[in-house]
């Protein structure tokens, strides 16, 4: 695979105007200045709120312009089907434009809708992802809030997996600031020999090193990491990250074989969706799932500021019919 | 850099060799006493996290039988008398089995079913490996039986898909694609809502049936015990654990399970027969690991030493036959009372008041005594021995405890410990109380210097192990590693430093008390239930008047603690985070026999505590409601923990209100 063929387009804070338009624009709504600033920012005949019950939004803290979509499913299956039932998604024509900000979504979630998408019959999507200029509290930014509760294979990513026969299976994850999810994926494939993946360049030129020291955190749950065990990939950039697990898992085949394969995108969207990408082209049906850490809620607000905004084309008959 | 010899702490991280490479039997009768794979009695191996579970059932699973047999492997294995089938339930990624609009019953069904498939495929892919490396004929007629038995086996027609004739890989390749169309309708269900799976086997016919058809028509395997070694039991859900139990319950030969978990992982009993519970010692057995370390003391110590033993002799280094581990790490000069006058002159300049003085001086002065002072503070000081000097005002915090009359007192005691220090026996009482305080008191002593607590020696890492072996190892790796870091040659001929062993310590406490997380919200309850309780042990060792030896430990009939709390008392024992001491001990009022939990000697460090065990602390059904109700609210903490602390704290006023000294 070659994913460096899919586009991608840069888009400095001051050039928001000159993103396209779409016909429909999907975005999460949180707190975060970047998430707003982009909502605001797109032309889209119609914008479209999606509020995930994670962030635990009381009535009178949604937001008052676009259409609101209430959804009450923390299952990502679920809540995917009930805003394209609510939104009428069966009936939209094939070639609609139809764009998702990527930045205020929840991974699984996130991660679900290209593939929904395609089995529904659409070929194309547009994602956006914001970059802040900081993380509020740097390496001490909570992300999650409250109790992670269960630890499981994300719809539609659960693959037809091998009864332990010797091979070693083998964990990869996009390890990003929160050790306690990394931590929890780890212990939850025990057996397994752990990849990480690290975004290099980070958003920031100061992240890379604040991901480090907290990722490091979760070291006893990772086991001995040979040196040969990290990857790194740009935090903002799904195809290269795509890319890097496609080289990286290749030549892990070649040169130590594996059982299972499980992918856990805990860092940034952009990370998230390269995982996806790579999943849903490559590994869809195979023995291998993408698993990811649930916790209650998540923070409303961990960013500061709007960096740019990253354009990338999704060519949704790349992936593997299941 | 030196390579860690104990960088791998956790049996899931080893190969099949090195895990043979660094298997130590239990001293005093071995591990076959505490599971025979042979039995025809289920067992369930229960315990924390690291306490040698995995590593056991993988010693027994068929891998590496293969390779302590390499020889002979169908000899070896009929002298072993089984063959283990290991293997582990979180490979099962038992949560597809669940919601997807499916009712529970639907979910139940199809597990039950994709698990005997499970098991059947990798019964069947055992099989053909053992026949193979034995370079035994897979086309001959018993093969062909045997094949024809186990498609016998389903409920309905089970067409074998064609691997050039011969029939035990086409078997095997049958279960592989029927497992495969069994996963694409498990995994589709939740995007599509329609669920469409052919249940192709009752319950058991598979796990049962396919061992039965190998004993009877390969010879080979005739009169073996196909043992399931189900590790990670912890990882199904209650229901998915009651299809497990019916397999236990309703075993047939030559079938047998040995069944690992962690500790809160036993989530039931039940059956799906007709609701049945299976009972301990009538349909399975049950060994907690911690409690056999517990029970065999010495033998716990033996097998620790021999596991770092054998990791130091796979690593290289001389550890592995020196006479005693403890030499390589350095202990500090003198006893308590010479580094108690070292720490002191070295802390406290020429002429400034010592710190536990000044203190004592204004509570006297605080609280009526001002009259007194001069004679009071002559009494107590004894500027030679600052531990003897810290006794003495331990003793004098007692006598004002008791509403004493202070001069008088501390005249009597000034006598006692005069002599004391001389070195003179028949002091009485108040030599065995020095005894018992002196380690406590040289800890406030370093507290009040502003220095580290003092945490050296390998007797007290197997201690702080609190009988799981894998805490002693992330003990010694981090040790290890300090010690690398600080350019020392540990295990290699140089000692170990004191700060090497103080920095990993106090690392490996940090790191357990996240890794004993639990799940949920009963977790974050349960961590900030440790928490408290560590702090008010921390400030009753620190108090003026401990009343305990060594706080660590607290003991309860459990009458009067509420639902919440008993709930997470018992989560924090399954975690580990606690320890419950198998013979508690009765009140002393009235006979009752108590229940009797220890803090987690891991986490000693961590809040400065001793991590020997002694006499319980005092806490009521009430305080113990406060500490770990999630409900309680952090005032009526602050509030308890005042008035417990009140009893130990000058001027020892019931209803005090002053705040603990580490505020």
């Amino acid at each position: 695979m070659d994913y460096s063929l899919l586009r991608r387009e840069e888009f400095a804070a001051p050039r928001l105007g000159e993103l396209p338009s779409w016909d429909v624009f999907l975005s999460a709504y949180n707190k975060s200045e970047r998430v707003n600033a982009v909502f605001e920012a797109v032309r889209a005949d119609r914008k479209e709120w999606l509020i995930h019950p994670e962030y635990d939004f009381s009535e009178s803290e949604l937001p008052e312009t676009g259409h609101l979509h209430l959804l009450n499913s923390r299952d990502e299956a679920e809540f995917w089907h009930q805003y394209t039932r609510d939104a009428k998604v069966e009936d939209w024509p094939r070639d609609l434009r139809i764009c998702i900000d990527s930045t205020g979504f929840m991974r699984p979630h996130l991660i679900l809708f290209p593939r929904m998408l395609r089995d529904l019959g659409f070929s194309r999507l547009d994602v956006l992802y914001a970059d802040p200029k900081a993380y509020e509290k740097g390496e001490s930014t909570p992300f999650t809030k409250g109790a992670v509760t269960e630890i499981r294979q994300v719809r539609g990513f659960e693959g037809a997996h091998l009864p332990d026969a010797g091979e070693e299976d083998l964990l990869v994850i996009g390890a990003g600031y929160d050790d306690e999810l990394i931590r929890r994926v780890a212990e939850s494939k025990r057996a397994a020999r752990k990849m990480e993946m690290f975004g290099l360049p980070s958003l920031q030129p100061h992240m890379y090193e604040e991901n480090r020291l907290r990722a490091a955190l979760a070291e006893e749950a990772l086991g001995p990491l040979p040196n040969r065990s990290l990857l790194f990939a740009p935090a903002n950039d799904p195809f290269a990250t795509a890319q890097e697990l496609h080289y990286r898992l290749e030549e892990e085949r070649v040169r130590r074989r594996f059982g299972n394969l499980y992918l856990s995108p805990l860092a940034t969207k952009a990370q998230a969706l390269g995982f996806a990408l790579y999943y849903l082209c490559e590994c869809a049906g195979e023995a291998a799932s993408v698993i990811f850490p649930y916790a209650e809620y998540y923070s409303r607000e961990t960013s500061v500021g709007l960096s740019r905004v990253w354009l990338y084309e999704l060519e949704l008959d790349w992936f593997k019919s299941t | 850099m030196s390579k860690n010899p104990f960088e791998v702490t956790k049996a899931v991280d080893f190969t099949d060799e090195q895990i043979a490479a660094t298997w130590v039997d239990l001293p005093g009768g071995g591990f076959a006493n505490l599971a025979d794979p042979r039995s025809p009695m289920p067992r369930f191996l229960v315990g924390g996290k690291g306490g040698g579970r995995t590593h056991l059932l993988r010693y027994f699973s068929y891998p590496l039988q293969r390779l302590r047999h390499k020889s002979n492997l169908i000899e070896g294995i009929r002298r072993d008398g089984y063959v283990g089938i290991y293997f582990r339930c979180g490979g099962l990624n038992s949560s597809r089995f669940a919601e997807k609009r499916q009712d529970e019953s639907t979910w139940a069904a199809i597990f039950s079913y994709y698990t005997e498939v499970w098991l059947g495929r990798l019964t069947v892919d055992l099989i053909a490996d053992l026949l193979t490396v034995a370079s035994l004929e897979l086309g001959s007629a018993d093969i062909s039986s045997f094949v024809k038995a186990v498609v016998g086996l389903f409920d309905r027609d089970m067409p074998l898909l064609s691997n050039n004739g011969n029939p035990l890989l086409a078997l095997a390749d049958t279960f592989h694609s029927i497992q495969k169309q069994l996963d694409i309708a498990i995994n589709n269900v939740a995007l599509t809502h329609h669920l469409n799976v052919d249940i192709g086997a009752s319950p058991g016919r598979l796990v049962f049936g396919i061992p039965a058809a190998a004993s009877l028509h390969l010879r080979e395997l005739s009169g073996l015990v196909f043992a399931y070694l189900l590790d990670e039991f912890e990882n199904l859900t209650l229901d998915q654990q009651r299809y497990i139990n019916t397999l236990i319950r309703e075993k047939q030969l030559p079938t047998t399970f040995l069944v690992g978990s962690r500790l809160y992982g036993l989530r039931t009993q039940e059956t799906l027969s007709a609701g049945e519970e299976n009972r301990q010692g009538s349909e399975y057995d049950l060994v907690i690991l911690e409690d056999t370390y517990r029970s065999g003391a010495h033998h716990y110590g033996k097998f620790c030493s021999e596991i770092v033993r054998r990791r130091l002799r796979e690593a290289g280094s001389d550890g592995g036959h020196s006479a005693s581990l403890a030499e390589y790490f350095e202990r500090p000069l003198g006893s308590l009372e010479e580094r108690a006058c070292e720490n002191t002159r070295q802390k406290v300049p020429s002429g400034v008041p010592r710190p536990w003085l000044e203190r004592l001086e204004q509570q006297l002065r605080t609280s009526g005594f001002a009259g007194d002072l001069p004679v009071l503070l002559a009494r107590v000081q004894f500027s030679a021995s600052p531990l003897h000097e810290k006794f003495a005002i331990f003793l004098l915090y007692r006598a004002w405890a008791d509403g004493a009359d202070l001069v008088e007192a501390s005249t009597k005691n000034r006598a006692s410990v005069e002599r004391l220090l001389a070195g003179a026996k028949n002091v009485g009482k108040l030599e065995t109380a020095y005894k018992h305080y002196r380690h406590d008191l040289y800890a406030q002593l370093l507290a009040e210097l502003k220095l580290p607590q003092e945490y050296y020696g390998f007797n007290e890492f197997v201690r702080m192990s609190g009988y799981l072996p894998r805490n002693l190892l992330v003990v010694l790796k981090q040790i290890t590693r300090w010690s690398l870091f600080l350019a020392e040659n540990p295990f290699r001929g140089e000692k170990i430093s004191l700060k090497a062993q103080r920095e990993g310590v106090r690392e490996a406490s940090t790191w357990f008390l996240s890794d004993a997380k639990s799940l949920g919200r009963v977790g974050e309850g349960a961590q900030l239930a440790i928490r408290r309780l560590a702090s008010l042990f921390r400030e009753m060792r620190f108090s003026d008047k401990p009343v305990e030896v060594a706080c660590s430990a607290f003991a309860t009939d459990r009458q009067g603690l509420s639902p919440s709390a008993t709930r997470l008392l018992d989560e924090a024992v399954s975690h580990s985070l606690i320890l419950e001491v198998p013979i508690g001990r009765r009140d002393k009022n009235n006979r009752i026999l108590l229940h009797k939990y220890q803090l987690n000697p891991m986490l000693g460090p961590l809040f400065d505590l001793s991590l020997a065990l002694r006499g319980p602390a005092n806490l009521s059904a009430a305080d113990l409601n406060v500490i770990f109700d999630p409900g309680a609210s952090d005032s009526s903490f602050s509030s308890m923990r005042r008035k417990v602390l009140a009893r130990m704290d000058a001027p020892f006023r019931i209803d005090s209100t002053q705040e603990g000294l580490f505020e």
